[in-house]
């Protein structure tokens, strides 16, 4: 056996600089990561969850995370657990429940009516994108909410840049459709 | 076809560009970042680091976020705390124990943070498979639970392997890797089995293997630290 295995501190300085990179990731893409998931159709009340665990998977592949291009990465893993997600609450028959009345700290600093609106059509958006197929959904939700290039998109879908395109204006169809079966809302 | 534009670009209409201006303007709850700051266990470290770099460059900006970051891990830290009293899985307390394997501590982010991940008040992370103890003492009050993928389900059934090597089973944590290695092939926590396997290789008494896996592993992987520290054990072994 190895007796020193249970009492040897590994501390290097690699550890710090791997310490110190997640630690700047959590800080420069936590955002985007965690509204891409609720976007993507992670329920409000596993969001937290989720935004972790994308989180705990890059940094086991930290090192072949290339400088840069950690907020694709991350977003690549959160497509990957939404789609758990939504796969999960489909085997259940559950409904997702759309986002809660009252609002967060951040909201709160902004006007009362601005923050109130946003949250009106952020549920809107998610009941939209609820009733979207996954395809579209991904394609617009990382190419007109989290702003990625087409390219992007593409490699991060694993479809030609013309599937990207055609997703896209698929989904704002769906969107603009949806906006103008809501009474008062166009 | 043409080239795609964005749609605020491209003929969006007020309240088409109202539904994706709001939802760029969400921002999620601090307390969220700051449980996954614990969860990954990078807080204090990171922050001594930058405490240095703040003192070198003499930034009091880079100082107030030391600062504000601080406090939001305290918050983290706190929540971290009631967590770990809420989970009853003996495997938690066991690997936090004297008897924690090496490779659990390895590097600082090995699997072992998975268990101090933090969920939210009122949320519950499920492991799906195997392990009834964990899901059966959940509190009673509960809610509904969800699958949030594999990545539970490795860390479950590599905490099998920690515990056989820990009873010095090594035959027994062999065969849990190889039931591991057979389910999950290209696993989130592959680099750690093998770690694993090193050890339980080692402590078994196959030199000749183990250090055949670790050369093996680092062929393939040579700048990671999974194969530096897999090289230690070997070296060390041969040294003892």
């Amino acid at each position: 056996m190895i007796p020193e295995l249970a009492t040897r501190p590994i501390v290097s300085s690699s550890d710090r600089d791997r310490e110190q990179r997640l630690h700047s990731m959590v800080s420069d893409h936590f955002d985007a990561v965690w509204r891409g998931l609720r976007r993507l159709g992670v329920p409000a009340a596993h969001v937290d969850d989720a935004a972790q665990q994308v989180f705990l998977v890059a940094s086991r592949r930290l090192d072949t995370i290339k400088s840069g291009y950690e907020r694709r990465y991350l977003l690549g893993i959160a497509l990957r657990i939404a789609s758990e997600a939504r796969r999960a609450l489909r085997r259940r028959n559950e409904v997702p429940i759309d986002e809660t009345i009252g609002l967060s700290a951040s909201e709160g600093s902004r006007q009362p009516d601005q923050a109130l609106d946003d949250k009106r059509m952020r549920a809107l958006l998610s009941s939209i994108l609820d009733g979207m197929p996954d395809e579209l959904r991904e394609a617009f939700v990382l190419f007109e909410l989290e702003q990625f290039t087409g390219p992007e998109v593409a490699e991060m879908l694993g479809v030609p840049l013309g599937t990207v395109s055609s997703r896209v204006r698929r989904a704002r169809e769906a969107v603009r459709r949806a906006l103008a079966e809501r009474p008062g809302e166009r | 076809m043409s080239e795609l534009r964005r749609w605020s670009e491209d003929g969006a209409t007020p309240s088409e560009l109202a539904l994706l201006q709001a939802s760029r303007r969400e921002r999620p709850p601090s307390s969220a970042r700051a449980r996954t700051l614990g969860a990954l266990g990078v807080g204090f470290g990171a922050l001594a680091s930058m405490t240095t770099a703040a003192g070198t460059a003499g930034g009091a900006a880079v100082l107030t976020k030391v600062v504000g970051v601080t406090l939001l891990l305290g918050g983290a830290t706190v929540g971290g705390i009631v967590w770990q009293s809420r989970v009853h899985s003996p495997n938690v307390a066991e690997t936090t124990g004297p008897h924690r394997p090496q490779a659990a501590v390895a590097a600082g982010t090995s699997a072992s943070f998975a268990q101090r991940t933090v969920p939210p008040p009122g949320a519950t992370m499920e492991i799906e498979t195997s392990t009834p103890k964990t899901a059966a003492r959940g509190p009673k009050s509960a809610p509904p639970r969800m699958a949030v993928g594999t990545l539970s389900i490795e860390v479950a059934a590599l905490e099998r392997v920690r515990d056989a090597l820990a009873a010095r089973d090594f035959d027994v944590a062999l065969g849990a890797l190889d039931r591991y290695q057979a389910r999950f092939l290209a696993g989130d926590l592959a680099p750690e089995a093998t770690v694993l396997r090193v050890e339980a290789l080692l402590g078994r008494g196959d030199r000749a293997l183990a250090a055949a896996t670790a050369n093996d592993f680092t062929a393939k992987h040579p700048e990671s630290p999974y194969a530096s520290r897999m090289q230690r054990l070997v070296r060390d072994e041969q040294n003892h």
